[in-house]
């Protein structure tokens, strides 16, 4: 009687410290491909035209349990007041705070603004998009879509463009970057 | 009718009066089984604390590769039309 009981005592205590150790474990994910190099140079050229040299930042930003890099892309306003600049973020999921590498089951990964409706694209394994600003001072577009590990992130603000194309135009960036992983 | 006494009475264990050498090596006998268990169940627990952590990041990139070979990506899309020329 007495061994089973301590037998039971130490399969519970193992399973405890198991799971302790597992909740709280921090692990990096390999670190994700250059995500300026998943975009074509077209489509950078379509939705920023007249863009200038593209920025890429490497991991400085990234949140712990994950790996990422970003790509910007700018323009100088034109005559008529058209202006673009796309940020583009590929993070990869490890593991951290209990969070494991899908993306999809992550908290955060999806776009959350308060007093903005949240839209569901059929992107990957979930996306979506918030809508902000207006078309003379600006629309901007934050776009999530999961797939995997993966979470990309794009930011594509737009002077001179109608909703519906800033919305398609920022689909698209993401689709693009999806379609190579 | 004969008086039998109560049930514990018979008992040879539980009639000992308290503060006997052998009572007093069972009590601590007990109690260092006890104590020896409680140890046992930390030691346990903070093994398992410890093995989690270091076989998690072997896990979490199987986890990784199960999950992203499972992934399927959407095919390259067109390009757009420019969203400035609607």
């Amino acid at each position: 009687m007495r061994l089973a009981v301590l037998a039971v005592c130490i399969m519970v205590a193992a399973a405890f410290g198991l799971w302790r150790g597992w909740t709280s474990v921090t692990v990096d994910p390999p670190g994700p491909p250059p995500v300026c190099q998943l975009i074509r140079p077209e489509l950078f050229d379509v939705l920023v035209p007249g863009h200038g040299p593209l920025r890429s930042e490497g991991e400085e930003q990234s949140m712990p349990g994950t790996r990422s890099n970003t790509c910007l892309a700018e323009n100088t306003p034109r005559m008529d007041g058209a202006r673009a600049s796309l940020w583009v973020a590929l993070v990869r999921c490890g593991r951290h705070d209990g969070d494991g590498p899908r993306c999809i089951e992550r908290d955060g990964a999806m776009p959350t603004a308060l007093n903005r409706v949240k839209h569901r694209v059929a992107l990957g394994d979930g996306a979506g998009y918030v809508v902000s600003g207006n078309p003379v001072t600006g629309q901007v577009v934050n776009f999530s879509a999961c797939l995997g590990t993966y979470l990309v992130y794009v930011r594509y603000e737009a002077v001179g463009a109608t909703q519906p194309a800033t919305v398609e135009s920022a689909t698209v960036v993401a689709e693009e970057v999806l379609s190579w992983l | 009718m004969a008086v039998t006494g109560p049930q514990w009475a018979g008992d040879a264990k539980s009639g000992l009066p308290p503060g006997r050498p052998a009572d007093r090596r069972m009590l601590l006998r007990n109690w260092l089984f006890g104590l020896a268990v409680v140890s046992l169940v930390i030691a346990v627990g903070f093994l398992g604390w410890h093995l989690a952590r270091l076989a998690a990041p072997t896990v979490v990139r199987w986890q990784i590769s199960v999950i992203d070979a499972r992934s399927d990506a959407p095919p390259r899309p067109h390009l757009p039309a420019s969203p400035f020329a609607r």
